[in-house]
């Protein structure tokens, strides 16, 4: 699993039978050593509600399907959570009720 | 899931069965913001109907063979649906109905 | 899929059992323009593909288990079909 930053949202009505109703968001990821976004924006399935801006937790290839959303579906990267904090050595790195404030 | 341009079509005749009837089309990888080309193009099995010009995106690995016209087929990268638009940090950065009007 | 060409056989006799019977092609990928681009690989011949044919390369092991219908297999590369033709940006390139 690996840490992104959702920061937008994919739009497509002529796309696969299974894929109707999951919703495409954008994501970029984020560096664990700074906390900042690093590499180049991807697209991933949303299965937990995601929102903008928030930093979440996804995973890639069959493991991405082994949600009761996307179970039996052609999706190769998914949303798995959404982040609250992360601690790395004892130190808080990442707060999100301190960082929405 | 991966983002790309259609520019191209390839036919064979002598392909693996289960192959057969299945269009295949060259898409070239576009970073998500400028859609601009990035890495090397793919040959991937369309499963929605794609044309030459249209911004799709993709599934890769076991993951390209979850349709019904996908199964057990032998598949690395398929076409799942054709991309209406993309937002990224609130602006729209792509959207086919401007781009084709 | 990568469209790649044939650049030789590789015949093994010892080796893996499950490998006994397949052909084993080098094939190497190429760019839209047909230069060689990428590094080549061993694929099991699953087109019947020969030395100088431009071919569809597979890089999924999922894949190569379908494809050689044998689900205990272990192998990433398989080469699925021989291209007649691809086009690309208005160029249709022949290949044979």
């Amino acid at each position: 699993m690996q840490l992104a930053r959702v920061i937008g949202s994919v739009v497509s009505t002529r796309k696969s039978e299974r894929l109707k109703g999951l919703k495409l968001l954008v994501a970029v990821p984020i560096d664990m050593d700074t906390m900042q976004e690093k590499g180049a924006p991807f697209v991933t399935v949303d299965t937990v509600g995601a929102g903008e801006g928030e930093i979440i937790m996804w995973a890639g290839g069959s493991s991405s399907r082994q949600t009761d959303l996307t179970t039996g579906k052609p999706v190769d990267s998914a949303i798995i959570g959404i982040v609250d904090f992360v601690d790395i050595a004892g130190q808080r790195v990442y707060d999100k009720g301190r960082s929405e404030k | 899931m991966l983002v790309g341009r259609v520019i191209g079509t390839v036919v064979s005749s002598n392909k693996v069965k289960s192959l057969l009837g299945l269009k295949m089309l060259i898409v070239q990888p576009v970073a998500l913001e400028t859609q601009i080309a990035v890495d090397d193009y793919i040959v991937c099995v369309d499963d929605v109907g794609a044309g030459l010009g249209d911004l799709v995106f993709c599934a890769y690995g076991s993951s390209s063979r979850q349709t019904d016209t996908t199964r057990d087929v032998a598949s690395d990268y398929s076409i799942f649906g054709i991309i209406d638009s993309i937002d990224m940090r609130g602006s729209r950065v792509y959207d086919k109905a401007k781009e084709e009007g | 899929m990568k469209i790649g060409r044939v650049t030789g056989t590789v015949v093994s006799t010892i080796k893996y059992a499950d490998y006994r019977g397949y052909k084993l092609l080098k094939v190497r990928p190429i760019a839209l323009n047909g230069v060689f681009a990428g590094e080549e690989v061993v694929a099991l011949d699953a087109a019947g593909a020969g030395i100088g044919d431009t071919v569809l390369i597979n890089n999924d092991g999922g894949s190569a288990q379908l494809v050689m219908n044998d689900k205990q297999l272990i192998a990433c590369v398989t080469v699925c079909g021989v291209v007649d033709h691809y086009t690309y940006n208005g160029i249709t390139i022949h290949t044979h």
